[in-house]
């Protein structure tokens, strides 16, 4: 009997050690999960989505040596437009674009959040603060399309789903693109930033914030 | 002007007015005879104002949105201090453990938090604590008229608009308007205590007016980018302690507003200070 009750508390001892992981351990591998919402059924990381690429297709890094990520925010004013603009881009993320065919298929970014710079370093720090990105919160933020449609001549139509302070929703905006001696890539669209949950100051600064990326890769 | 009209009238003069209303009304209904309303009174000030101002959500995810649940609960614990009889230790021990758990909810738990999570769970509970004892300590052997306990509630009123002023200069704009909020539920309670014919005990609103007040900073610093050292942010925090200069034997024998303004001027310079240290951090480097 003695030795029955020994082992039954063995196994109980076993599985309490080997079901508890320590809060440290866990946020560590929470903060190393990729934030990046796919929108699709796969939980593919934008590594493996290389190794799943049909042949005929190509993959574009896209780096801050080839791409730009910036944003355009605006005070509230009585007639616009506002003279006290503030712009502002990511200086790290990365991602990919992968063309198919000659097309642009799919593309997929993240960003650090807190590499947010603008040309005023306490406007800097205070787009990081809680007020707006709230970067320690949110370390990342990501884009990643589910789907590009062309349109006019040399434009498509890009719809993907954007994840920002942890929130994602699904935007469409039009882009310019380029395959003529490499790929190049532009466009300018609007967010609301409210929708994810940036609503700080709506009465001192417009809910919508200008986007504009640029991609120039040969 | 970072603050707009909208944030003035519904985060600051609104507030100001309830709590006050809200006070008046309770003593002429007879509700604040079995208990002292003041603490409550501060709770619902701030809350207003974060609430009108919409300074957080309702659901609280991060660290920070807890704030103002922390508050309303040291407001409680306020409250039944008042109610039953506590000694002092057991007083003691009940706003430490209470500091302690509020703490577990405020400090963020990031990997490369500095000071780390336990470095900051035990300071800031054991400042909180501190601060709070003491200041009641002093309530009660040196504060017995109604004058005095006003000279407390503009001490508790000038640390929160200090705090406002080092939270704004930090680039926290979000936590300096929640401190203008504890300012304005503050100021409600001097309009009623200078109306009131029996005033609120100030001393029952020393635990959630600091808890308050250094869970702002500790929330404002932790989230800041700014060079605004910590320094700034800990003498806020204990400004209030200024007023012991009053039991000095020299001062004690001061009357009247002579007797105030030596009291209130430590604290003053203490919160100058700390304000000081704010501007020259924020503007030396540029």
């Amino acid at each position: 009997m003695r030795y029955k009750t020994f082992w039954l508390l063995l196994v109980a001892v076993s599985l309490f050690l080997g079901c508890g992981d320590p809060p440290a351990e866990s946020e560590e591998a929470d903060a190393d999960a990729p934030v990046v919402e796919l929108g699709t059924e796969d939980d593919e990381t934008i590594d493996e989505t290389s190794a799943t690429t049909p042949s005929d297709s190509t993959m574009i890094e896209l780096t801050p040596e080839n791409t730009q990520i910036g944003f355009v925010g605006t005070h509230i004013v009585e007639e616009g437009p506002d003279p006290d603009a503030r712009s502002g881009q990511f200086e790290a993320f990365q991602g990919t674009a992968t063309m198919t065919e000659g097309m642009l298929s799919k593309i997929a970014v993240e960003i650090e959040t807190s590499s947010l710079q603008t040309e005023n370093e306490k406007l800097t720090g205070h787009l990081k603060s809680p007020d707006f990105f709230d970067v320690r919160e949110h370390p990342n933020a990501s884009f990643t399309s589910t789907s590009i449609e062309p349109a006019a001549d040399g434009e498509v139509n890009i719809t993907g789903d954007l994840t920002l302070l942890g929130n994602t929703k699904t935007i469409s905006f039009p882009a310019t693109v380029s395959t003529d001696g490499g790929f190049e890539l532009n466009a300018e669209f609007t967010i609301d930033r409210t929708e994810f949950g940036m609503d700080y100051g709506v009465d001192k600064v417009e809910k919508t914030v200008t986007m504009t990326i640029g991609i120039t890769s040969s | 002007m970072p603050f707009s009209s909208t944030d003035i009238v519904f985060g600051f003069v609104l507030p100001a007015l309830i709590v006050a209303a809200v006070l008046l009304a309770a003593q002429k209904w007879r509700l604040s005879r079995a208990i002292d309303l003041s603490p409550l009174a501060l709770a619902v000030g701030f809350h207003l104002a974060y609430w009108m101002v919409g300074l957080g959500p309702l659901r609280p995810e991060s660290h920070w949105h807890w704030i103002p649940y922390v508050i309303t609960v040291a407001a409680v614990i306020s409250c039944a201090k008042a109610i039953g009889t506590w000694n002092r230790g057991a007083r003691a021990a009940l706003i430490l453990i209470s500091s302690a758990a509020f703490a577990f909810f405020l400090v963020p738990t990031w990997q490369d938090l500095e000071p780390t999570r336990s470095v900051l769970i035990v300071g800031w509970s054991l400042t909180v604590a501190g601060v709070t004892l003491s200041a009641e300590s002093l309530a009660q052997t040196l504060f017995t008229s109604k004058r005095s306990h006003q000279v407390l509630l503009v001490a508790l009123l000038i640390s929160s608009l200090a705090g406002a002023v080092v939270l704004l200069l930090a680039d926290n704009l979000r936590f300096s308007q929640m401190a203008m909020a504890l300012a304005a539920a503050i100021v409600g309670l001097l309009i009623a205590n200078s109306i009131q014919s029996i005033p609120p005990q100030a001393e029952s609103t020393l635990f959630p007016a600091v808890t308050a007040i250094s869970g702002l900073l500790l929330i404002g610093r932790v989230n800041s980018f700014s060079d605004v050292p910590w320094i700034s942010y800990v003498l806020v925090v204990i400004a209030p302690l200024g007023l012991w200069v009053l039991n000095l034997p020299y001062i004690r024998n001061l009357k009247g507003n002579l007797r105030v303004a030596v009291g209130l001027s430590i604290s003053c310079i203490v919160l100058g200070m700390a304000v000081a240290f704010a501007v020259f951090a924020t503007y030396a480097s540029q």
